[in-house]
């Protein structure tokens, strides 16, 4: 095959961004209205297996292209409608967690993730306030982003 | 030369975990030699008294020197862990890594549980290496209570952990580009990281490969080729179908990527490994083959007809760039001989998935390993009755963050991120 040797050209005939509908059964509140076309995620790891992290890797592919949908990731808490709290806290990610919370701007949502196994119970909305939703398992990126687009406001 | 991974203490007397060149064995403490490093204090052995603790090369002090703290939560790396980076502003004069952040006492946890849930543990310890850590656990369950798995099994097993292989080896590439904000290069890239997470659900039924294997061999029931083999579908075609495409456009790039001086420029002499140094602290994987020791677990695989490790020289990030393309390349091939042999062989070798009776009350102690994307992952579990007295699991991150932060001491701030996702490390491996 060709070698390429002007990036900007390469690939361009071919569409990887894929047009399928995006839903989903889980019960996800949504952040509010306000943030259809504008929504700005911050993932963070408080301990999961690292299952999580490469689903919201996988996100980020050109097959999902989220901004298409005005869904964003942002790298700070203070710029985040939504923050997405992957895994169960280990004892020492409370703290930070806690502290992460604090830093949000209002109003914002939480969508905590998390592994079946170990088993443990939920966290409850007492420990993550705003909770839109708690999902267990992990969630494929097609359904990750079915939770982000209702969470949004979009979607429907 | 040996290899040191662990040190298990038992009521009687510690056990040694060593890998010779292709094999990981249990040996009493002392009574087989290792490499130690010529006069210095914290060599591997100290290192494994308390793998808990902060690894690096300690804090510097001087004049302006102050502790950079990156994490636990960033928004340029994934994973909650912290990196004590020891600076004046620009050079990094030292690193302390901290691991307690992903500590999820996974070994201790086991204790007590059935070898069933053992293996639902053994998964835990980190998403993205499953499959070989399930693999190693399995085979150590295996060879401590004397379960022989067949060869179609074996063989499945096989392509799984190069499935792994090449999903974990495009991703880190992906990160590499993304650092280097190689924009076009980076989102395709990503492409090819879904497409083989897509192959990873067409083979195992989970994009992930979890549950994919199971005590005595591959699980057939979450579906994907172990199931359809049985029923003569053509899933296995699909497999290799989109395994030649996933191959031929990973080719494709990589050559590509090769003609632009900009983004290698950005991984050349970056984090160099000392070989030496790489001996003395364990390091495995493709970080030490991009170093020019050619040692892979995968040389003793009896299945893998004729395999021989790649190597660099250089050593950098470029090297291990390089070296872990030409790996997912390989490893495209592998998976694609390895199903052909499978078909040419018909064995039907799916039994159900489920122990023997006397296995799941069988007593013993094993040692398994496997060769993970980033290195050497090995298992001992000792069995009582069925149930899990001991675990002790050795991971491939622990040495490869103690290697990142010699490596990385003397580099700036800049060459942070090629240095490290150039190793292709994992916190989530390296706590437990």
């Amino acid at each position: 095959m060709a070698r390429v040797t002007w990036w900007p050209l390469f690939g361009i005939t071919r569409r990887l961004t894929e047009r399928r509908r995006y839903s989903t059964e889980t019960a996800v509140k949504p952040v509010g209205r306000l943030f259809r076309r504008s929504f700005f995620v911050y993932p963070i790891d408080v301990g999961n297996s690292n299952a999580l992290n490469i689903e919201v890797a996988a996100l980020r592919t050109p097959q999902y292209n989220i901004h298409r949908f005005g869904i964003f990731f942002t790298d700070t808490p203070r710029h985040a409608d939504l923050l997405l709290v992957l895994g169960r806290p280990t004892a020492k990610t409370w703290g930070p967690l806690q502290e992460t919370i604090a830093q949000l701007p209002r109003p914002f949502g939480i969508l905590h993730l998390y592994e079946p196994f170990p088993p443990a119970s939920q966290l409850t909305e007492a420990e993550l306030p705003n909770l839109i939703a708690c999902v267990e398992g992990v969630p494929s990126a097609e359904e990750l982003l079915a939770l982000l687009r209702t969470a949004s406001g979009g979607g429907r | 030369m040996n290899r040191l991974l662990g040190i298990i203490e038992t009521p009687a007397a510690p056990i040694d975990l060593v890998q010779a060149e292709g094999a990981v064995e249990a040996c009493a403490a002392g009574t087989v030699e290792v490499q130690t490093a010529p006069g210095q204090s914290d060599g591997v052995r100290a290192l494994l008294a308390d793998r808990n603790r902060l690894l690096g090369n300690g804090a510097s002090r001087g004049e302006g020197v102050f502790d950079f703290r990156y994490g636990p939560f960033t928004g340029g790396y994934p994973e909650a862990g912290v990196f004590h980076l020891h600076t004046y502003g620009e050079r990094i004069l030292s690193v302390e890594i901290d691991l307690a952040y992903k500590h999820r006492a996974i070994e201790a946890s086991m204790a007590g549980a059935t070898i069933e849930e053992g293996l639902r543990w053994a998964e835990a310890v980190c998403g993205n290496f499953a499959f070989a850590h399930s693999l190693a656990y399995c085979r150590a369950v295996e060879s401590a209570l004397g379960i022989a798995v067949t060869r179609a099994d074996q063989r499945l097993r096989l392509i799984g952990l190069e499935l792994e292989r090449v999903y974990n080896h495009i991703l880190v590439k992906a990160r590499l580009a993304q650092a280097a904000a190689q924009k076009v290069l980076d989102a395709h890239l990503y492409a090819l990281f879904e497409e083989a997470l897509r192959l990873n659900s067409l083979f195992s039924g989970s994009r992930l490969l979890a549950g994919a294997n199971r005590i005595g061999g591959i699980a057939s029931a979450a579906g994907g080729v172990p199931a359809a083999a049985a029923r003569g579908s053509t899933a296995a075609d699909s497999l290799a179908h989109g395994v030649r495409e996933l191959r031929s456009r990973f080719s494709r790039l990589y050559e590509s990527s090769l003609s632009n001086r900009n983004y290698l420029d950005r991984l050349h002499l970056i984090a160099v490994v000392d070989p030496e140094l790489a001996y003395e602290y364990s390091l495995t994987g493709p970080s030490l083959r991009a170093s020019g020791v050619a040692v892979d677990l995968r040389t003793s695989e009896a299945l893998f007809e004729g395999f021989a490790p790649f190597t660099k020289a250089e050593g950098d990030a470029l090297a291990r760039m390089e070296l872990r393309s030409e790996e997912a390349l390989q490893s495209c091939d592998i998976i694609l001989e390895q199903l052909s042999a499978l078909k040419a062989e018909g064995e039907a070798g799916m039994h159900e998935d489920r122990l023997p009776g006397t296995a799941a009350r069988a007593s013993g102690a094993g040692v398994g390993a496997a060769e993970s994307p980033s290195g050497t992952i090995a298992w001992r579990i000792e069995v009582d009755e069925g149930r899990i007295r001991s675990a002790y699991v050795s991971t491939p991150s622990f040495f490869g963050f103690r290697i990142f932060a010699e490596a990385i001491t003397g580099h700036i701030f800049t060459d942070f991120p090629f240095a490290l996702d150039s190793f292709g490390l994992s916190f989530a491996d390296a706590a437990r």
